[in-house]
């Protein structure tokens, strides 16, 4: 899978768990600038991905996450290993 | 992962001697000051009360032995060592001096907490087999919470049992524990948690340092009330040796103090008695409306009395090199509970997210999902999911948020109705459904009625038990009036304001303003210490916890 299907599988995780059609995933976005984006949607956000790419987050990463740049480095580096 | 990034300021040979010189000088004068003043009452029980100045600090920062004498000389003696590794060891003794002048016991539990973790630390660092480091995590961070336990809430709990088997008239009697709490306990109790729990997880390699590592926990400006830093965040900071403190960074560092200074005294200590005349007004027969101002003082004291300790501490630390992480921003202006609290003490519940809500609630969603249930918000939204994934993990977290300040109901009732709040705003998302139906001003109006919901909050927070029903009934009232509190509200409002529309607290607009208004800033920080205070002080609240 290369980056660009990486990310576009990703927002569409992301639209779906956020019910936010029209968003849009840059690498700075953080949970700050999107409103639905609160500490329990983030929790269903990790699982939603790692039920869509097959992978597992650590503990420590799911809350190291500070923008979707770092969300998008974990999920890819954890994809290509 | 930290590492040693040596500093290239190495002095030429004159500026050698003449550093040389100056320590011989200032070393014997600084450390005899520094002693003086933690260890005072001591000293002259040994030597004589007449013999020894009568300069005994009690851990406050706003206070003259602390702010002229003790950091000073602490800040002196660490630019004068900065290059060497006595730089940290300087830090340590001086946390352990200024800890102890809360009385010598608590450095017990405080010692004893920094090595047992430490050795843990170690032992999780180097070691691979996953069962024996996993049982190596659970035990350190069951011992900690044990001693917290034991030292905040055995006595709590002893005399509430006592008093309920009285009352059911079982026959049981027995004495309350009765046991000192070392300040600060919760604070550096969570921060040698986090030390483990940051290795455990692989965020973070300990140098081995043992000094390093006391630096951190028993780093003065956060040890006796936060703001809660992450080991993995803190200890490389501290682990290297540190650059001089710039001229810029001096100012900061000294606005910081001035206007943490200036909210205490001017602000805080203001509200408080503001708070205590709400208090004496409840007792007499018509107080309708006066639990609002009681509230409404309470909410402006506990807010500026906590995030001016975290900016003094903040302050104090940048003059040692050290970051240390904000804790407010500008909460009263948060539009929902979930962006509260992300405003508000943001350290601590940066701490239990992290380390207790997140691992439920991830623990919840993924056995779900894998029984091959959906995970999404809707399919979650259905009473029973609603309840075991997100109501009872939440609910659980708050009400231990709100036994973590302190043991007593209050407190339980306090982090519960948070819970509550989220839970609410779950179901209702009152802060979209004014955002789209007010438009123009739904923010607002979702700020207001969030702030009331926190005032509200905030009565089972401080009101002593026998009050709390009082209180409530006399919000069926219209509002009694109170002009300090509008004046003292007004001042906070405007400078939030300020910070809201910055995105950033008020305090950290200085380093962006202009040279004419940072003075003038500083100017009048200096006179609202000097003239503004209520002559009655207040201890910072957050001591306590």
């Amino acid at each position: 899978m290369n980056k660009a299907e990486i990310w576009d599988k990703a927002t569409s995780v992301f639209r779906e768990t956020l019910d936010i059609d029209d968003l849009v995933l840059m690498p700075q976005l953080t949970a700050r600038d999107v409103e639905r984006w609160d500490s329990f949607n983030h929790i269903l956000l990790v699982v939603a991905v790692e039920q869509a790419f097959g992978i597992k987050f650590d503990t420590g990463e799911i809350d190291g996450l500070e923008n979707v740049g770092q969300f998008m480095d974990v999920i890819e580096r954890k994809v290509s290993a | 992962m930290a590492t040693i990034e040596a500093v290239a300021d190495t002095p030429a040979p004159d500026a050698s001697l003449r550093l040389t010189l100056v320590r011989i000088l200032l070393t014997p004068l600084c450390g005899a000051a520094i002693v003086l003043v933690s260890f005072r009452d001591f000293l002259a029980a040994v030597l004589g009360d007449d013999l020894v100045p009568r300069i005994q600090l009690h851990l406050q920062f706003d206070s003259l032995p602390f702010l002229f004498i003790f950091l000073p000389c602490t800040f002196i003696l660490y630019t004068l060592y900065r290059r060497t590794a006595v730089a940290n060891w300087i830090l340590t003794l001086a946390g352990l001096a200024f800890y102890a002048t809360a009385g010598l016991i608590y450095l017990v539990p405080l010692v004893f907490t920094c090595v047992f973790d430490y050795v843990v630390g170690a032992y999780l660092a180097r070691a691979d087999d996953g069962r024996r480091r996993r049982l190596a995590f659970v035990a350190s961070v069951s011992v900690q919470l044990f001693l917290l336990c034991l030292f905040k809430y055995a006595g709590w709990l002893s005399s509430e049992l006592a008093g309920l088997f009285a009352a059911l008239g079982i026959g049981l009697t027995f004495a309350p524990l009765v046991l000192p709490l070392p300040p600060g306990i919760s604070f550096y109790t969570f921060h040698t948690i986090s030390y483990t729990a940051d290795i455990y997880q692989r965020k973070f390699q300990p140098r081995g340092r043992l000094i390093d590592y006391l630096t951190f926990v028993g780093f003065f400006p956060q040890l006796i009330a936060g703001p809660i830093a992450r080991a993995a965040e803190l200890l490389p900071q501290i682990a290297v040796r540190r650059p001089a403190v710039s001229a810029a960074q001096l100012e900061e560092a000294l606005w910081l103090l001035a206007w943490g200074l200036c909210k205490k005294i001017a602000l805080a200590d203001n509200f408080g008695r503001v708070v205590d005349q709400a208090t004496a007004d409840l007792a007499q027969p018509h107080h309708g409306g006066v639990g609002y101002v009681f509230m409404i003082a309470f909410a402006g004291q506990i807010y500026c009395d906590f995030s001016a300790y975290t900016d003094i501490a903040r302050g104090i630390a940048k003059l040692f090199g050290v970051e240390l992480p904000r804790n407010f921003l500008t909460p009263y202006f948060a539009t929902s509970p979930s962006d509260f609290w992300q405003r508000w003490h943001i350290s601590l519940s940066r701490f239990v997210r992290s380390y207790l809500y997140n691992p439920i609630v991830v623990r919840a969603v993924r056995k779900r999902a894998a029984r091959g249930l959906p995970v999404s918000p809707k399919a979650l939204a259905s009473p029973v999911p609603f309840l075991t994934v997100f109501a009872w993990p939440t609910l659980l977290t708050m009400s231990l948020f709100g036994l973590w300040h302190g043991a007593g109901f209050g407190f339980i009732a306090w982090g519960f109705y948070h819970g509550a709040l989220l839970v609410l705003y779950r179901v209702i998302p009152l802060d979209e459904l004014l955002q789209r139906h007010l438009k123009k001003g739904g923010k607002a109006a979702a700020a207001l009625v969030m702030f009331l919901f926190v005032c509200i909050g905030l009565i089972f927070f401080r009101a002593a038990r026998a009050d709390i029903l009082p209180l409530f009934a006399s919000l069926a009232a219209w509002p009694a009036f109170s002009l300090p509190l509008l004046l003292l509200g007004a001042l906070v409002l405007a400078t939030d304001l300020v910070g809201y529309r910055r995105g950033v607290e008020f305090v950290d607009v200085y380093p962006s303003l202009a040279g004419w208004m940072r003075t003038l800033l500083l100017v009048a920080a200096f006179y609202g210490i000097v003239f503004f205070g209520p002559g009655q002080r207040y201890e910072f609240i957050y001591f306590q916890f």
